[in-house]
């Protein structure tokens, strides 16, 4: 088997151009790392095997990131035997040919392909042969949408070709002291670390990139005849998109217009359709099946409510779900991410954070698992962690049914208020934990952020149907995986009894039997009723399982059925206006779900886990108390609890910082 | 000057990066912000801390702790 390569610059086209080649979905984007890790598909060619790998994007071999250390290590670890093809964006070739001379330093066999040609052509005359001459690589054009992977196109050509400046800077190396082993450390990966010698060394690598640049500036005055004021990435546009003015007011229009349109409207619309569907043609002819085969009140019981109830319930949201992909997608696809990364980088760095981690919030609003994930994008440690752990805090595409489902039975026509404030409060909590969390124990050491700038392009609908069909792929797998065997669970726990008998009456069942002892804690916050207890319970496994326990509890089938029950006394989960809105705050804010806690974990460590775990409870449970007392007892009471609350709050940061600042004192090494 | 201080869309030369972290020196350098090239502000942010600055062809964010370490001199 033979291993293919995909390296080059982030945002060069290397995921487009795996997908080209394997037939695959990787996801792709305008942004600048999209792919965090290494991804490998094999292919066959004429009965040949070969491994084509995906690799994130890197700017040279000496790694800065952790996405950089992945890509560099597997160049390093299959230079000998693999076909490295280095992916060039022809619009930035002088910054991409970097890291192809690294290559040909080391004598690694690499082929250029030369993808965005056609875009590059329209201003600039390029000599390819000549550039190929003078490289000593092959260089082939391609576009890497509509590439077909041939044998070819794996095949690398050795030359032999040697660098001129390598041997300048040879003889500098020398007379720094270094040994010819220090020197080609130096020149693999900068990892030469002679402490003795360390001014010299940083001077020779300074002088190191020098040399490579104006040799790249020498190989294109020779080759290239360009527009020298074109600036890839800029566009006539952004003159008005990043003015300060127009991005924050553009940001807050296009956020609450498309909550408005995509949850209330052309969701609501979709959703009525596919739930007149799937009850038509595939739950009630199953049921009615089901009564001609079998009179078992388990059974029958079973698949009515804890398999056709919960998923009637939660497919309803498919289309808002896929429309939440599309439109992130359409973020991403247009570069408009970046724009934003840019514009709220003044105010996420006075809390801590950086421009970078607008891309890591949005990518939250799809899946906090995935955005948790997305953190190892930042650069420092403290930053990686706070980004991973306050993500949560973000409401993800999960929780957007219980949010609907409650806003919609309790606030009617207001609920789209109701969902965008749930929304904002959740990014308003995340910068003030952010701020307490730089000012206690994560505080930022280097905030330091560069970011290059995509070109803004037209969305391609493709692109877009593909993202919102593999959402939905993912969305039916989750409900068909997990709920389904929560369902199961939470099913036989409703209406099994102690004594492991059948009951029709859920206030018997084990569940709430459990949940009932634990109703006391959340009667502060006015949710004294064991079945949102369960519910809170089951959702820590995943977010969706809310809304199914909903079902089960109150046996309703269908949104609507669901949202009808809520209101009535009678049934088990009922709320009422000011418990509602207490539940809605608490399930935001309250601990995320368990795939989020495991990336947490694997991202930063246990402790941080636990942190986001408690940190969550207890800030979940303070705002939703402090709002439903003001809703209920008046805003004089909850003034009291909250003026005690934050009393407790900043005596806790003080002792925090004291006892950081005795170690600090001990350790000596840090100003505190 | 240092590079905050600069005029918008106008170009200048770089003279010096004074960065602390040697390593964040080194990746800016590999970006192509090299003593002697040209550099540009194109935009400055609504507290204009965060600049949006045009070198090597391509268009880069850079925050108020590079920024201030970039000193430049107009052409």
């Amino acid at each position: 088997m033979t291993d293919v390569l995909l390296i080059g610059n982030p945002n060069v086209g290397k995921s487009t151009l795996f997908n080209s080649l394997t037939k695959s979905n990787a996801h792709t984007g305008n942004f600048h790392g999209v792919t965090i890790d290494a991804e490998s598909k094999v292919i066959f060619i004429e009965k040949e095997e070969y491994k084509v790998t995906d690799l994130p994007g890197m700017y040279s071999l000496n790694s800065f990131s952790f996405e950089e250390e992945v890509s560099k290590n597997k160049v390093f670890e299959l230079k000998d035997k693999a076909s490295i093809l280095v992916i060039v964006d022809a619009c930035s070739l002088r910054k991409n040919l970097y890291l192809c001379l690294q290559l040909q330093e080391l004598n690694i066999p690499f082929k250029i392909l030369l993808n965005n040609y056609k875009e590059f052509s329209k201003r600039n005359k390029l000599d390819i042969v000549k550039l190929e001459h003078l490289l000593g690589v092959e260089i082939e054009i391609i576009n890497a949408k509509k590439i077909k992977a041939t044998k070819e196109l794996f095949e690398i050509k050795k030359y032999k070709r040697e660098l001129p400046y390598l041997v300048d800077i040879k003889q500098k190396s020398s007379e720094s002291l270094l040994k010819d082993d220090e020197f080609v450390g130096l020149i693999n990966d900068w990892k030469t670390e002679v402490v003795e010698k360390e001014e010299k060394i940083e001077k020779l690598k300074e002088e190191i990139v020098i040399a490579r640049y104006n040799y790249i500036d020498k190989i294109l005055n020779d080759s290239l005849e360009y527009d020298k004021n074109f600036i890839y990435g800029l566009s006539k546009w952004d003159k008005f998109i990043t003015n300060p003015f127009v991005s924050l007011i553009g940001f807050i229009l296009m956020f609450f217009l498309s909550i408005y349109f995509v949850f209330f409207i052309v969701g609501a619309f979709f959703n009525d359709k596919l739930v007149f569907c799937f009850e038509n043609f595939v739950s009630n002819p199953m049921m009615n099946t089901l009564y001609l085969i079998t009179d078992n009140i388990w059974i029958i019981e079973f698949f009515r409510q804890g398999v056709f109830a919960s998923i009637s319930t939660i497919l309803g949201f498919v289309p808002q779900i896929a429309l939440l992909f599309i439109m992130l997608t359409m973020l991403e696809d247009s570069g408009l991410i970046s724009r934003m990364c840019y514009s709220l980088d003044d105010m996420l760095t006075s809390v801590g954070l950086n421009g970078k981690a607008v891309y890591i919030i949005l990518m939250g609003l799809g899946c906090n698992t995935m955005s948790s994930l997305i953190s190892r994008d930042m650069n420092e440690k403290n930053l990686k962690i706070k980004t991973a752990i306050l993500n949560p805090f973000v409401s993800c595409s999960a929780r957007l049914p219980v949010f609907i489902i409650i806003a919609s039975a309790f606030f009617g026509q207001l609920s789209f208020l109701v969902v965008s404030g749930l929304y904002l409060l959740g990014l308003v909590v995340l910068l003030i934990t952010a701020y307490i969390l730089n000012k206690t124990i994560l505080p930022t050491k280097s905030n330091d952020m560069m970011l290059e700038f995509p070109p803004l392009r037209f969305i391609d609908f493709k692109h877009l149907l593909i993202e919102g069909l593999k959402s939905i792929r993912d969305f039916l797998k989750r409900i068909t995986g997990i709920i389904i065997s929560m369902g199961i669970i939470i099913f036989i726990l409703s209406h099994t009894k102690f004594s492991l008998m059948y009951t029709d009456n859920v206030m018997d069942s084990i569940l709430y039997l459990i949940s009932s002892k634990l109703t006391f804690l959340f009667v502060p916050i006015g949710l004294n009723n064991a079945g949102i207890v369960a519910s809170l319970i089951v959702g820590i496994l995943a977010k969706e399982l809310i809304v199914s326990t909903f079902s089960v509890c109150n046996n309703a089938i269908g949104e609507k059925e669901l949202i009808a029950s809520l209101t009535l006394s009678t049934s088990l989960i009922c709320l009422n206006k000011a418990s509602a809105i207490s539940f809605l705050i608490f399930s935001l804010l309250y601990c995320p779900c368990i795939s989020t806690l495991g990336v947490i974990k694997k991202e930063t460590s246990s402790f941080y886990m636990w942190l986001t775990i408690i940190g969550g409870f207890v800030v979940a449970y303070l705002i939703s108390m402090f709002i439903y007392l003001t809703l209920t007892k008046g805003i004089f009471v909850s003034l009291i609890v909250g003026f005690i609350i934050s009393l407790i709050f900043v005596s806790l940061i003080y002792l925090i910082k004291k006892v950081k600042h005795n170690k600090c004192l001990t350790c000596n090494k840090c100003k505190f | 000057m240092k590079l905050y201080e600069a005029k918008l869309n106008k170009q200048a030369k770089i003279i010096s990066l004074d960065i602390e972290n040697f390593n964040t020196k080194l990746r800016l350098m590999e970006l192509g912000l090299i003593k002697g090239q040209t550099i540009k502000v194109f935009k400055k942010s609504l507290f204009r801390k965060t600049l949006l600055v045009v070198f090597n062809s391509a268009c880069f964010t850079l925050n108020a702790n590079l920024a201030k370490c970039i000193e430049v001199i107009y052409d």
